[in-house]
């Protein structure tokens, strides 16, 4: 759906973004993550066409731009962070003027059905500089699916709302993807991305230094996962017994709960409850404790590794 | 669709909601009164001669207010084109566009044809006035006005597509306005030192001021070219001469200055970009 080829882009001195090379797949979302001055925003411009890259390639939709630039164009819908409205228009009169640029065929029933989607169809008449930052935001989104795009490409859709605006969006947005539609987001709320990404691309200072689903992420940063045991009478001898077993890393005991440390290469759970049974003591809870896309990122923006092979880097 | 078609459907979109702001703004009919007011000033002059003398010879008399209404209109236009296209880049609406199916020339030629538009509208509205005070005076009309009218489109055509251009230059409205008086006023006073300049007397001048003025003329003669003002004046000079051949060239000269100022402001916009500063 969109797939960019080296892509470099310099400002004078600054490298704003070097040698990217993403892919998003159709019907996905795609969250885009990085820390502030990434690159995250210059990238998005560069696939809009807004700003000119230094040198590569940007396809969407297989094809190059400028090959077909409205055609392009009138399959993408954008919400970026501040909607920047016609403040002396009405929504009705908003909407219906993007009705007219993107071709939209029966624009009254598509703004009324999209309008009553996100509960703004009763303030449809009120100027835009009367909404609020949230329902700036909401009509940011019907502007953006007036002309049903195959194409979301969000950039900090959440910034700023409340969390009944959170939830309000990220319901739109996985409607949106049930419907077909491919989601590109950047955010810098994680949990949001974490939460409902399929895949994620992070970029620091510029490159991206992962590209995966989120599972996959984590077992590449860690080579080992913690698993928590709530076990009844565990004696010593079958503990250290479980310590001596080929995939267990160690095991340690943290407030009445026992903590094993076993290898990332798969899921060892069932392992450890047929041990554990057979040791005839009684397992009460395993859980095992997940690494999440906060630590994920900070792991890898703080200590700027990639988690591509050199070979996927391309070197 | 190909290119073309979807280029003029946003064209006809963008120039669909300007002129909805237009109409509903202040600004066209601010100028439209000025227009008429200055005009009325001369028409009142006309009438106190004929009150002071019992007669009053003159082949067009409706063609002096006239000239000064399409200034004003004209003066409009370029103020509006001046802060089209840095007022949405200040506020951020430009970048918005162009998440769709918006590019460089399809917002200028819908900002420019507004304008021409909106310039339209007012010349409307100062027709109307003129018809109205050439039946309460009975000073009649002639062809003429009808000549200066379809001229004044191209010059306003000129003042459009330069007024675009600074426009295209500049981020802030406040620039744009600043910078559109800057040059505007260099330019007025750059003719009015030509005029100085002609009115000199060789004979009174040394001979290296001589061979300096020679060359500032020059350069002054091609400086003016650059000037939207110049195609105004010397088409309404057109007109009061009644030459038809310096009425064409200045026709011509003004749609040729409108295409390559409108070609610059692509350039232009494409060079500083379409993201809020």
């Amino acid at each position: 759906m969109i797939r960019t080829e080296h892509l470099y882009k310099k400002y004078e001195s600054i490298e704003a973004v070097k040698d990217l090379n993403l892919s998003v797949e159709p019907g996905e979302i795609y969250g885009f993550l990085g820390p502030n001055g990434a690159g995250k925003t210059t990238t998005i411009m560069m696939i809009l066409g807004i700003i000119k890259p230094t040198r590569g390639k940007i396809l969407i939709f297989d094809k190059d731009l400028y090959s077909d630039y409205f055609g392009i164009k009138r399959k993408i819908g954008v919400v970026s962070e501040t909607q920047y409205l016609y403040e002396d228009m009405t929504a009705y009169e908003y909407l219906s003027f993007f009705c007219d640029l993107y071709g939209v065929e029966n624009k009254e029933k598509k703004i009324e059905e999209l309008l009553h989607r996100v509960n703004l169809y009763e303030r449809k008449d009120d100027l835009l500089g009367h909404y609020s930052r949230g329902m700036q935001q909401k009509i940011g989104f019907v502007r953006a699916l007036l002309m049903d795009p195959q194409l979301l490409i969000l950039d900090e859709p959440v910034s700023g709302l409340d969390p009944t605006g959170i939830r309000e969006i990220r319901d739109l947005i996985l409607e949106e993807n049930k419907l077909g539609r491919t989601v590109f987001m950047s955010s810098h709320i994680l949990s949001e991305v974490e939460r409902i990404s399929h895949r994620v691309g992070i970029l620091n200072k510029g490159m991206l230094v992962a590209e995966d689903t989120m599972d996959n992420i984590k077992k590449k940063l860690s080579s080992e996962v913690e698993i928590e045991l709530e076990v009844e009478d565990f004696d010593v001898e079958s503990q250290k017994r479980l310590e001596g077993l080929p995939f267990v890393n160690s095991l340690t005991k943290e407030d009445g709960k026992f903590l094993v440390r076993v290898k990332a290469d798969k899921d060892y759970r069932n392992e450890l409850v047929n041990f554990i049974s057979s040791s005839g003591a009684h397992l009460k809870e395993i859980k095992r404790r997940e690494m999440s896309l906060e630590e994920a990122f900070l792991t890898i923006t703080e200590k700027n590794i990639s988690l591509f092979s050199k070979e996927e880097a391309g070197e | 669709m190909n290119s073309f078609v979807y280029r003029l459907h946003s064209i006809k979109a963008i120039i669909k909601r300007e002129a909805r702001s237009s109409f509903f703004g202040l600004g066209l009919y601010i100028a439209a009164t000025i227009a008429c007011f200055v005009a009325s000033f001369i028409f009142n002059s006309y009438i106190n001669t004929v009150q002071g003398n019992n007669i009053m010879v003159m082949a067009s008399p409706l063609n002096n207010p006239l000239f000064y209404a399409v200034i004003v209109a004209a003066l409009y236009t370029a103020i509006s084109s001046s802060t089209a296209l840095s007022r949405e880049k200040d506020k951020g609406t430009l970048e918005v566009l162009f998440y769709g199916p918006v590019d460089y020339a399809s917002i200028i030629l819908a900002k420019f044809l507004e304008d021409i538009i909106s310039f339209l509208i007012v010349m409307l509205l100062v027709t109307l006035f003129f018809v109205y005070a050439a039946v309460t005076t009975n000073l009649g009309f002639s062809i003429t006005y009808l000549y200066t009218v379809f001229l004044a489109i191209f010059l306003a055509a000129s003042m459009s597509s330069f007024g675009l251009w600074l426009s295209a230059l500049t981020t802030k409205i406040r620039t744009s306005i600043l910078l559109f008086i800057l040059i505007m006023g260099g330019f007025l006073g750059l003719q009015f030192l030509e005029e100085y300049i002609l009115t000199l007397k060789p004979e009174n001048l040394s001979l290296s001021m001589i061979y300096i003025m020679g060359v500032l003329s020059n350069i002054l003669r091609i400086i003016k070219w650059a000037s939207p003002f110049s195609y105004l004046t010397n088409g309404i000079s057109a007109v009061a001469l009644g030459s038809t051949s310096l009425y064409l060239e200045n026709m011509l000269g003004s749609l040729a200055y409108t295409v390559l100022l409108l070609v610059l402001t692509v350039y232009t916009l494409k060079w500083k970009g379409v993201r809020k500063p």
